[in-house]
């Protein structure tokens, strides 16, 4: 084999890796762009079917919801069903589960009032539906007791669906925000129409 | 003499055939890993636009959940408005129908079929609840 052939070989060889190595870094590029973004829905529906199953929990007479948009608070509070009582009667839990979004952070956290066990309170006879102000109040003590459930979260809103106005029927929308890629942000938004069982 | 010469001349070099070969193999090989990207891709953007269709026909049927039995008329077919979603467009119909065994007086079929086109191709998904009278005593 002479020096032009090895020359002419290693051209060759170099031209097609250089090739093959594009091709790849850019497929590479779309899978980690794609996966980023399927990641992105699935929080979204995680985060819905979260709240969803946390409304579903309680009854129309036990969920309270608080949207605040100048102080940028969105919040709602469930007091869920515990059972029903040897007389027919509905128990409530002890404790109320309060979701809430914070605008400034980005983020919906989870905490529970009175805070501890589920079990550390007793059953109630009647439905705990805390007032707006009380809800505000429970979420500026609640700080380090509460649970982040998703980061990145832009918009968030519990209410009650306009076209039917009825009771039952909520409507639960998430936006979330995350880098794809190095510089780019994506945005995606999840609606999702509940009407409570209970 | 002649038959070292020959032999000589064989061993020289690489035919056009083993070239057209090599790169015959190499390309099916490239193009074989390079087909593995956009399928995972297309498999990924599949699913999501399923679940997607999924959310938009339990959101309906939610909303339908919420009206009374009466108000619900069997036979009746109709074309919801457009939905979006993520930059897709969802296009719903709901029929309420009457069960196939059982008493159609007190009993009905809800469902809904989401329809979209993606990648030039129509896709639907039905997703269906029954409704029971309440019946008062």
């Amino acid at each position: 084999m002479t020096i032009i052939e090895i020359l002419v070989a290693l051209t060759i060889f170099g031209v097609i890796s250089y090739l093959v190595a594009t091709i790849l870094g850019r497929s590479v590029q779309i899978t980690a762009r794609e996966s980023a973004l399927l990641e992105l829905e699935q929080t979204c529906h995680f985060t819905v079917d979260k709240v969803e199953a946390a409304l579903q929990k309680g009854a129309l007479a036990s969920i309270s919801v608080l949207n605040d948009p100048a102080g940028g608070l969105h919040a709602f509070s469930v007091n869920p069903i515990e059972g029903i009582t040897a007389e027919g009667e509905l128990a409530w839990k002890g404790s109320n589960t309060i979701y809430y979004w914070n605008a400034e952070e980005h983020t919906l956290y989870k905490t529970k009032f009175p805070p501890g066990p589920d079990d550390s309170q007793p059953v109630r006879a009647a439905p705990n539906r805390l007032t707006s102000s009380e809800l505000m109040e429970v979420i500026s003590a609640s700080d380090n007791q509460a649970v982040t459930v998703t980061e990145g979260v832009t918009g968030f809103q519990v209410t009650k669906s306009p076209p039917t106005e009825s009771e039952r029927l909520f409507n639960i929308s998430i936006t979330l925000e995350r880098n794809i890629g190095e510089t780019k942000l994506r945005e995606f938004t999840l609606e999702k129409e509940v009407a409570l069982r209970n | 003499m002649t038959p070292k010469i020959s032999s000589m001349r064989r061993e020289r070099g690489i035919a056009i055939a083993e070239t057209l070969m090599g790169i015959f193999l190499l390309a099916l090989l490239i193009t074989t890993v390079v087909n593995l990207f956009p399928t995972t891709v297309l498999a990924n953007r599949q699913g999501s636009e399923r679940l997607r269709a999924l959310n938009v026909a339990q959101s309906i049927l939610a909303e339908q959940r919420t009206r009374t039995f009466e108000e619900l008329e069997t036979g009746s077919a109709e074309q919801l408005p457009e939905r979006s979603v993520g930059g897709q467009t969802y296009q719903p119909v709901l029929k309420i129908l009457a069960p196939p065994e059982g008493d159609p007086d007190n009993l009905k079929i809800l469902q809904v079929s989401v329809f979209w086109e993606s990648q030039s191709q129509k896709n639907s998904l039905t997703e269906e609840i029954w409704i029971h009278r309440l019946i008062e005593e």
